[in-house]
């Protein structure tokens, strides 16, 4: 009896894998499910590559960071962490619209800086090194200081908000000169994607993605054929 | 035109449905559910490892205001460092590329077969690597030779993370062999505890099947690891592309 209860125990959690074992037109159908779903990632991949091109020539648009969160300001006296108050905008002033220079990379050409790199900050329309209370630093009284540098380089003297609780530091110039620079700038070899993009009178890569949409459709087709043919064999 | 992340994590979520039936019908339901736990998990291994060791950031969409800044603008589903839409991406192309090679090359034996795969996989992300890169759904971050603004290391991981899973899941759950150098291992390891079985594993339940794909599994991503970090050190030797520096 109680061996009888075990073999029933370890029934429940077996499978049988033969009489599990799907039967050959319902192999042919899952196969034919599947490749119609990769028909659809190849062909969802070839849409999105081609929509993305303009951005594939911007050769620094890799290292891009994202845009920063817009953050949304109430109408009104706003208190800001470090505890000034601004004061609302009077209703018959003109807001003078700020313009962000922005380069748009569908035209293809990309400004560069002084070293031939392109320049962070004409990577994107959106200021990307932009901290979240850079405008009320930008407003803020500033107070300036001088530390002496260990190791050696030229101190540069660094500007900050005169904000209780804010530290005045001073970091080395070779680290600022490089935070100034921008990613795209400090690492070298960015914008391989650019050139192939750029390559084949600016159809590069909508080339490369249709060869390889090709050869992906072939094989798919040749497992379409192959697993009707397998259904159709007796 | 940017091709939001949303787009991506939603076809992604999409077609794993459609791939998880579709696998499921063509291989059977128990297979069909080891082959995606197993896919999953491998790929959620090996990516962790990537993410913690700096060579690819997801991070941008988390806590960079990206998510903020659109609405439902980064990935939705997260598995620690991870996010789900990327193991789903290597879930479907390794599903493709295994069903791709088992019945074009039917008649070939499995390392074949796993090889087959490999490049097929190799050939999906060649083509989506670049507009993924693109379109910032990830990004790549280590000192490397860089073909296409993606490293090459990438390109071999791809293939011998497909190769090794294919490989593994063909010999442990579709054939059931016991190559004798692993039958070793397994001997005084994974047989011992906890399965605690002698049997061949065509005599085992269901249940120690999945135990043994696991353990093999763990292999499989010890060999990927032994593999990769010295083609990863050639590579930073002879780099094209420096890293980026952490905090910019």
């Amino acid at each position: 009896m109680a061996n009888k209860r075990i073999e029933l125990e370890q029934y429940k959690c077996y499978v049988n894998l033969f009489e599990e074992e799907p039967n050959r037109k319902m192999v042919r159908s899952g196969v034919t499910i599947l490749m119609v779903g990769a028909s659809m990632l190849v062909a969802l991949v070839l849409v999105l590559g081609f929509l993305s091109t303009n951005l594939a020539k911007n050769p620094g648009n890799v290292l891009q960071k994202p845009p920063a969160a817009t953050p949304s300001t109430p109408t009104g006296t706003q208190q800001l962490p470090s505890g000034i108050n601004t004061t609302p905008v009077p209703s018959n002033t003109v807001p003078v619209p700020t313009t962000i220079p922005s380069t748009s990379p569908s035209g293809g050409s990309v400004p560069r800086s002084d070293s031939g790199r392109p320049a962070i900050a004409d990577f994107g329309g959106l200021p990307t090194e932009a901290w979240s209370g850079a405008l009320v630093a930008q407003a803020a009284p500033s107070t300036t200081g001088q530390v002496p540098v260990q190791d050696g380089s030229t101190p540069t003297t660094v500007t900050a908000p005169a904000t209780p609780g804010t530290t005045t530091t001073t970091v080395p110039s070779q680290q600022t000169s490089e935070a100034s620079k921008g990613p795209a700038q400090q690492t070298k070899g960015v914008g391989n994607l650019s050139n192939l993009a750029t390559k084949l009178g600016q159809r590069g890569l909508q080339l490369f993605l249709l060869g390889l949409t090709l050869i992906l459709g072939i094989l798919i087709y040749m497992t379409f054929s192959r697993a009707r043919k397998a259904g159709k064999a007796r | 035109m940017k091709a939001n992340v949303i787009v991506f994590d939603a076809s992604m979520l999409i077609l794993g449905v459609v791939f998880y039936y579709g696998m499921k019908r063509a291989l059977g339901k128990s297979r069909g559910r080891a082959f995606i736990v197993g896919a999953l998990s491998f790929a959620l291994a090996i990516e962790t490892l990537a993410v913690l060791c700096g060579v690819v950031n997801f991070y941008w969409y988390s806590i960079n205001g990206y998510y903020k800044h659109y609405p439902l603008g980064g990935y939705i589903v997260w598995l620690g460092l991870v996010p789900l839409a990327v193991m789903l991406l290597f879930y479907i192309v390794s599903a493709a590329s295994y069903v791709m090679a088992t019945w074009v090359y039917r008649k070939q034996n499995i390392w074949a077969r796993s090889a087959v795969a490999g490049v097929i996989a190799f050939l999906f992300y060649l083509m989506i690597e670049p507009v993924a890169v693109t379109n910032h759904w990830w990004t790549w971050n280590a000192k490397s030779f860089y073909v296409i603004d993606i490293p090459l290391f990438a390109w071999l991981g791809v293939f011998a993370a497909v190769f090794l899973f294919t490989l593994v899941y063909q010999m442990t759950v579709v054939e059931m062999s016991e190559p004798k150098a692993l039958a070793r291992i397994e001997k005084r390891t994974v047989r011992r505890w906890p399965l605690k079985c002698d049997k061949a594993i065509r005599d085992m339940n269901w249940g120690r099947v999945e135990g043994m794909f696991a353990f093999r599994l763990l292999l499989a991503y010890v060999c990927f690891c032994a593999f990769m970090a010295p083609v990863m050190a050639v590579l930073w030797a002879v780099a094209n592309r420096g890293q980026i520096p952490p905090g910019w």
